[in-house]
């Protein structure tokens, strides 16, 4: 018991010291008021003090910093920016059980209503907008009605261009960080329909192939590789266009995004091609596709 | 932990709800009041100058959406505010694993490009490079309290609210990384045996 009393005092009394170093005072100024504890409070303070000096060392350059607050100022000017404060419905026990509610209700209209305006208002939202999940929420229920490999793939294609569109918009207003984030869930989109396709295509040599199922209709394929090229093009292109206003080390990050996004559409469409071949970075392996087209 | 004049938590919490009333100069005061404690925080948690800029930079975008949704109730704003950093950082690595671009190094060389005193300047990049590494030998605990405490500046009740723990917890963890931290750094201050 005397062991822990001792160092929970000792926690207490080096925060103590800890918040009268911030207020200017010296190591010295707190051991000479714990003399007792001066031996072993010394020794920390003195670590806490190089901490400090490290950290103090680090700072944005004024660059950044101007930068950060030229986006916050373009994104108010933008138009409402803020979900508004919560109602008193919204707060406590109330809220835990309305808002499973809310959800399902929400769900309920999207899929009988098909384009609610929620889901309208939505689509153009990206990561980090209070009605983004109304979008995915929708897609998540389109997706689930979709019944057969051939539908779900095609719906995979067109939701990776949807989340290629959304990286486009977040590289516009300046959000790499988010953007190359947001590259993860092109990739799913494109895995899940190669899958659905019946092929396999990996960017990693040891990934393990999943199980997959061939599409049995050849006119589905063609529709996918034409989707898959054209918002390919697309999206590089506006990446492109959005890459332009960006400072040096920025534009470098938005290529090397570009390439990884151009090369996972390059490996599907490849793919999806009846005379398919490995490319020198991804590998193909096709599973009953190809007499499906021929 | 630097003095210097900086806002009452009161006056944050009327910026807080003068922001949710959507007034601009009130976001921008948050803004100025906070970046250089999120940035540092960042940098300190990713040891990437340019993703901890990004970061930030995406920090303060969220602050702006959500920031109709925050209630106080004991919960100072500030742990909101770190809070969501580090879920961003954290879903940032979840995603991307962990790339060093810019160390700690090229931080503090680029924030001393004026220091005068050449030997100043000399202790600080080996004691940030010193301290960078040491950090890794910290738990995931240790180093988050760690890096909220000394470079978020984060009191120990506002660390204890963003990592939702105890405050004795938050001290006590503080004890045992500073504890550790102490011991790698003057380990590794002492010279190597020569022999002979």
């Amino acid at each position: 018991m005397g062991f822990f009393r001792i160092n929970r005092e000792l926690d207490e009394v080096f925060d103590a010291c800890l918040d009268r170093m911030a207020r200017g005072e010296s190591i010295e100024d707190c051991l000479r008021d714990h003399a007792d504890l001066r031996e072993r409070l010394q020794p920390l303070l003195q670590a806490a003090a190089s901490t400090i000096a490290a950290a103090e060392a680090v700072s944005p350059s004024t660059a950044a910093r101007a930068r950060g607050l030229s986006r916050l100022r373009e994104r108010i000017a933008a138009g409402p920016v803020s979900s508004p404060a919560p109602r008193w419905w919204q707060r406590g026990g109330v809220r835990r059980i309305a808002f499973p509610m809310t959800a399902v209700l929400a769900i309920a209209l999207i899929v009988l209503g098909g384009g609610s305006i929620a889901a309208v208002v939505a689509s153009d939202t990206v990561p980090g907008d209070d009605l983004y999940w109304v979008k995915r929420t929708k897609e998540n229920v389109v997706l689930t009605f979709s019944r057969s490999d051939a539908g779900k793939a095609k719906t995979h294609a067109q939701l990776a261009g949807v989340r290629g569109a959304e990286m486009g918009r977040l590289i516009e207003q300046g959000r790499i960080a988010a953007a190359e984030s947001h590259l993860g869930s092109v990739h799913q989109h494109l895995r899940a329909s190669a899958q659905h396709a019946g092929v396999v295509v990996t960017l990693n040599r040891i990934e393990m192939p999943s199980d997959s199922i061939a599409i049995e209709d050849a006119s589905v394929v063609v529709a996918m590789i034409f989707t898959l090229e054209r918002d390919s093009d697309m999206l590089r292109a506006e990446a492109m266009r959005a890459s332009g206003a960006t400072l040096k080390e920025q534009r470098q990050r938005i290529q090397r995004l570009i390439r990884d996004f151009e090369l996972s559409y390059r490996a599907l469409v490849s793919a999806l091609y009846p005379d398919n071949v490995s490319g020198p970075f991804w590998r193909v392996e096709t599973i009953g596709i190809q007499s499906s087209i021929r | 932990m630097s003095a210097g004049v900086s806002p009452s938590n009161e006056q944050i919490a009327a910026l807080v709800v003068r922001a949710q009333e959507g007034e601009r100069a009130a976001f921008e005061a948050l803004y100025d009041h906070f970046y250089g404690r999120i940035y540092r925080y960042l940098s300190f948690k990713t040891a990437d100058a340019m993703l901890a800029e990004d970061l930030a930079e995406e920090v303060f975008l969220r602050m702006l959406t959500s920031i109709g949704r925050y209630q106080d109730r004991g919960y100072p704003f500030s742990s909101w505010l770190f809070r969501i950093a580090h879920n961003l950082a954290v879903d940032h690595f979840r995603k991307h694993g962990r790339h060093r671009t810019v160390s700690l190094d090229d931080v503090a060389a680029e924030a001393r490009e004026s220091e005068t005193d050449l030997d100043s300047y000399v202790q600080t990049k080996l004691t940030l490079r010193e301290v960078d590494e040491a950090m890794k030998s910290l738990t995931d605990l240790q180093r988050q309290v760690i890096t909220m405490r000394f470079a978020g500046q984060l009191s120990v009740k506002e660390t204890a609210a963003a990592m939702g723990r105890k405050e004795n917890a938050v001290k006590a963890l503080q004890h045992a990384g500073i504890k550790k931290l102490r011991r790698i750094l003057v380990h590794d201050s002492v010279p190597a045996h020569q022999p002979g």
